[in-house]
């Protein structure tokens, strides 16, 4: 078996955070989405930070519980992440957060999580949102906060390796 | 006066050139950004009993929020409308299958009735269990699936 990071990690929130009450979802047990997030991070560095935001809106390459083939079970596909069950929209927002911090921009910098949570706030909600979520959900700014700690350390490994 | 001139010629011909460029590439997104509008997908369900169409349409906007719509309207254009057509503000998939002039949905949360439905077309709509939802899921995996997702 197993364990989740989070109380209501399988839990199904509406799209303004609200709980449905219903808890959803199947688990793949013993299988991991480590490859899936390296794999997609991968192409993100290649392709660079405008492509990559725009490639990961709805449906596109780096919406991964949209891919039939990465989550067989749309977004209730739940699978292993460091070690805890992790549904397929989790695994979804770290990429998300992951692909800011590790992804350079043309002009050479990288996204700050108060940058990518008060764009993503505003995508959610127009009016955007105060501090700390800036209108983004609680339920997905904590996997997206994770995967941009996460890449600001992969950052910094990065440039010790290099040196 | 020749040098504005070309200025102008210059700019008009860069910005049709971007336009051109972005609309040979993906025409939906450049009027999308342009314009500001939700990305819709759509999809068009054939009625043969009844010689009708339906049009499945979901409006993504921003990177969380997804409004599924069944309308008797293809057009992208073309806002949701809760007295015309069934709108559900969710991101969960539905399975469907068209039975003569009924369309028969399985899902997990259901659409509410609109004041006006579709003329000459039923539809009907099955709620789910997760065990039972996520066996479509398996069977669609498998191969084995008869529904269309959307």
């Amino acid at each position: 078996m197993g364990e989740t990071e989070y109380w209501d990690e399988f839990v199904v929130y509406d799209d303004q955070g609200g709980m449905t009450g219903r808890v959803s979802g199947r688990i793949i047990f013993n299988e991991s989405w480590d490859f899936t997030i390296f794999d997609k991070n991968l192409e993100a560095r290649r392709i660079g930070l405008q492509w990559t935001a725009w490639e990961s809106t709805p449906k596109e390459e780096f919406d991964i519980k949209a891919d039939a083939k990465i989550s067989p079970f749309g977004r209730y596909t739940r699978r292993l992440f460091k070690g805890k069950y992790v549904s397929a929209r989790s695994a979804g927002n770290y990429l998300a957060g992951y692909n800011a911090s590790t992804v350079k921009s043309n002009w050479g910098n990288y996204i700050t999580r108060e940058g990518f949570l008060k764009v993503a706030g505003h995508l959610h909600n127009s009016a955007g949102g105060p501090s700390p979520y800036y209108g983004e959900i609680p339920y997905a700014t904590r996997w997206i906060e994770r995967g941009i700690t996460d890449g600001a350390a992969m950052r910094t490994w990065e440039l010790y390796r290099k040196k | 006066m020749k040098v504005k001139i070309l200025i102008v010629v210059l700019s008009v011909c860069l910005v049709a050139g971007f336009i051109w460029v972005g609309l040979s590439i993906d025409p939906w997104r450049v009027l999308h950004f342009v314009i500001w509008r939700p990305q819709v997908t759509v999809k068009e369900v054939h009625f043969p009993g009844v010689d009708k169409d339906l049009y499945l349409k979901a409006y993504h906007d921003g990177i969380g929020r997804t409004v599924k719509v069944i309308s008797e309207s293809g057009s992208r254009f073309r806002d949701p409308d809760s007295d015309e057509d069934f709108v559900l503000s969710s991101q969960d998939d539905f399975f469907y299958e068209v039975s003569g002039d009924t369309l028969k949905i399985y899902l997990v949360e259901i659409f509410p009735n609109p004041k006006n439905p579709p003329e000459g077309i039923v539809v009907q709509q099955y709620l789910l269990e997760n065990p039972a939802y996520m066996n479509l899921y398996d069977k669609r995996r498998k191969g084995d699936l008869h529904l269309e997702i959307f």
